[in-house]
């Protein structure tokens, strides 16, 4: 396979979120020495489509969500040689997620993971009902451009001005930016518990991230 | 899941999986009346044709009347028709038939069980705040566009008009080849089936006489298409409309219209519009007794005028025709009563096996919530009625004023809830699910599963204009009301969409037939 097809053919395994195949994909570009920054070229070129065709609504939430996790197999292989040849991964950004404590929803946070890493950032998921000492150690260690938290009832929504003030004591707000997102959540929620933007669903969660970063 | 056939103008058809149901839907869920209400009402409309009779002004059916057995009056021009030749039409009159439009490849099947909608008439565009005017060309042509990248419409009407609406460039034609000249633009816009009903009973210049020559002039230009008559006999084109004037009348040019379809063995519509309060008595029941007399009449008269070696297949037809105490006029389309009379008579046509046709529509001028709840019930109440054949999808206005293509793709999301209603619920090993239930467990989500992602193009109707989205997301997408949406969906469908164009074969057969016709017209 000339390196050309191989691209072309991870494009549209992508593109028809062909879940088995995308990993077995990347792995042989590997086998055949092609540079694994130019195969992820395929991937988010067919992702920017599918994000498209989401967005105009001639795909739905499953497909879209089979064609990101189709895209993430072939990218995690693909980052792993990058890795491996010691060349820098290029990430958007660094994002790290969970859902706060008390809060055990996760559908909408598994689908802004998906979207992100869709996007080429590089996504850390601290899981659910997370306490809020484990976002402030996690955003000390891993240095994230970007924290999100999510929370789906208004009791646990509480929860969002607690992590930030644990974040200002730390010395860590003005490090990082702070996303909120859950069905709920409103930008008069974000300003009140003191987070920079909120997501209104997994598609604004990312524009949101990429504004916060500027990125284009 | 991304489907390689995906037309992209219609990138917001709902599943590409589900093509258009060409089969209809199956209705007769809901019932108003029981076998022995059904019984009665049967035995008083025979005793009305027994004991009042029908005026009939045509001379060779009272004949053929006469020597059958009934009683008849040449001078005033009524007969009193007999039971057993009710039941003899009843029992050997086909109940089944097919229609297409121009490719008999497209066709739909009638019968007393599947469920269709189609495209309204009426004389004017109809703007979204009630103002009208009359149609040009090009205005009927769009409206045609419009019809074709509605998916959940299987059958287009005459779009924004009757002969009040024959567009400013034909006007200079003879009545004849005006329509045929109508006729032939919407064989070249439109693949659907053509409902063509109201081409000839809205046209005043009938009174003339023409009704005759106007309707085998039409007929002639189907056999052109088909090829032949057996062909036109086996996909018919068009629906003799032969409706009765309430109380039991019926009028020479739609007796002249009948009699040459049944004479080429083509489908017949058959039925009345009784306004309860003015032209039927205020019950809904009498109103329906009138209806089912004028309606076997009717019958009766398409079997007694056709062949039998080619019988015309009958649709039933009833309208939602109410005449309004308080607004002081008739034809009201949209009130209960006339959605159950009407469903009522649906139910009756069944009873006797026969496929029936409703209509759909609204008094209100404009394009608002009550053009919209009134559209919705009557619908609803007539699929699930089992209403074969719903015409005046589309239409705003007391008496199908006109037609609003705004309405239409409005009317196209809503008709595919009701499809998707009429669908009903699919219980199978596979879709109840207890394997996928079970995988996924105490607290998963389906969202991202192998069975989701199978399933649910299937089961969920996708509408392409109602709204769903969160608030945010509406927003940023420029917070528009239905009818917004309903006129942006228009102007793109406008912009992107033109039919394929006629087959030039058939295109030629058929202007060769206008143009003879022409000839034959400028001559008298």
């Amino acid at each position: 396979m000339k390196k050309e097809e191989i691209i072309q053919e991870l494009h549209e395994v992508v593109l028809e979120g062909r879940l088995d195949e995308s990993a077995a994909l990347a792995e042989k570009s590997i086998e055949l020495g092609y540079d694994p920054l130019d195969t992820l070229q395929g991937i988010t070129s067919a992702l920017r489509i599918v994000g498209e065709q989401f967005n105009e609504g001639s795909i739905f939430l499953t497909e879209l969500m089979y064609c990101g996790e189709t895209a993430k197999d072939a990218m995690n292989v693909l980052t792993e040689e990058v890795k491996r040849q010691q060349k820098e991964v290029p990430y958007s950004g660094r994002v790290i997620i969970g859902s706060v404590e008390g809060d055990i929803h996760d559908i909408g946070k598994s689908l802004v993971i998906a979207m992100l890493s869709a996007e080429s950032f590089e996504v850390f998921d601290l899981g659910i009902d997370i306490p809020d000492d484990v976002f402030v150690e996690k955003v000390r260690e891993l240095k994230p451009d970007v924290l999100g938290m999510s929370a789906l009832v208004t009791t646990t929504m509480l929860k969002f001005r607690d992590v930030i003030v644990a974040l200002e004591e730390a010395g860590l707000r003005n490090k990082v930016k702070v996303i909120i997102g859950g069905a709920l959540v409103d930008m008069n929620i974000a300003e009140t518990s003191g987070a920079d933007t909120f997501g209104s669903d997994a598609i604004d969660a990312v524009e949101k991230v990429k504004a916060l970063l500027e990125l284009g | 899941m991304i489907n390689s056939t995906f037309k992209p103008w219609i990138y917001w058809y709902a599943s590409p999986d589900i093509k258009p149901n060409t089969f209809g839907v199956k209705g007769g869920q809901l019932s108003f009346l029981n076998k022995s209400q059904i019984k009665e009402i049967d035995s008083g409309a025979k005793e009305i044709l027994k004991r009042t009779g029908v005026k009939i002004p045509n001379r060779a059916i009272l004949e053929r009347l006469d020597n059958l057995g009934s009683k008849v009056d040449y001078k005033e021009e009524k007969a009193w028709i007999h039971s057993a030749l009710v039941d003899e039409a009843l029992d050997k009159t086909p109940k089944t038939f097919n229609f297409a439009g121009r490719d008999p490849k497209d066709y739909i099947k009638l019968d007393n069980e599947r469920v269709y909608f189609v495209h309204g008439i009426g004389p004017y565009l109809v703007a979204p705040d009630g103002s009208m005017r009359q149609p040009s060309l090009r205005d009927m042509q769009d409206a045609y566009r419009v019809v074709s990248a509605c998916e959940n419409i299987d059958v287009a009407g005459i779009p924004v008009g009757g002969t009040q609406s024959t567009p400013q460039e034909y006007m200079d034609f003879p009545v004849t080849v005006r329509r045929l000249k109508k006729y032939t633009m919407m064989l070249d816009m439109m693949e659907k089936p053509v409902d063509t009903t109201k081409q000839f009973m809205v046209d005043r210049e009938d009174e003339t006489g023409s009704a005759r020559q106007g309707s085998l002039d039409q007929i002639e230009m189907e056999i052109a298409v088909r090829g032949g008559i057996d062909e036109l006999r086996k996909f018919p084109m068009s629906l003799g409309f032969n409706e009765a004037v309430s109380p039991l009348m019926y009028l020479p040019r739609n007796l002249d219209k009948l009699i040459a379809y049944t004479e080429h063995g083509l489908t017949m519509i058959i039925g009345s519009v009784p306004m309860t309060n003015a032209t039927g008595p205020a019950t809904l029941a009498g109103t329906i007794v009138l209806w089912l007399a004028e309606t076997l009449a009717g019958l009766v008269i398409g079997y007694v005028m056709g062949k039998p070696e080619y019988r015309s297949p009958a649709l039933w037809m009833c309208f939602t025709g109410l005449f309004d105490q308080k607004a002081a006029h008739g034809h009201i389309m949209g009130s209960p009563e006339g959605f159950m009379v009407q469903a009522a008579c649906g139910e009756i046509a069944h009873y006797y096996g026969f496929p029936f046709r409703g209509c759909t529509g609204s008094p209100s001028k404009a394009l608002d919530p009550q053009a919209g709840y009134d559209t919705a019930i009557c619908l609803m109440v007539s699929a699930m009625a089992g209403i074969n054949y719903n015409v005046s999808v589309g239409t705003v206005g007391p008496g199908e004023m006109g037609v609003s293509l705004e309405k239409m793709v409005l009317d196209n999301d809503l008709t595919g809830y009701i499809k998707r209603i009429m669908n009903g619920i699919e219980v199978t090993e596979e879709t109840l699910a207890v394997d996928v239930i079970d995988k996924v467990g105490i607290g998963g989500s389906y969202l991202m599963n192998a069975h989701t992602r199978k399933w649910f193009r299937k089961e969920q109707y996708f509408p392409s204009l109602f709204d769903r989205r969160k608030y945010e997301d509406w927003k940023r997408r420029g917070g528009k009301d239905a009818v917004m949406r309903a006129q942006e969906r228009v102007e793109e469908i406008l912009r992107d969409y033109w039919p394929e164009p006629l087959d030039a074969d058939i295109k030629k057969r058929i202007d060769d037939h206008v143009k003879s016709v022409a000839k034959r017209e400028s001559k008298r």
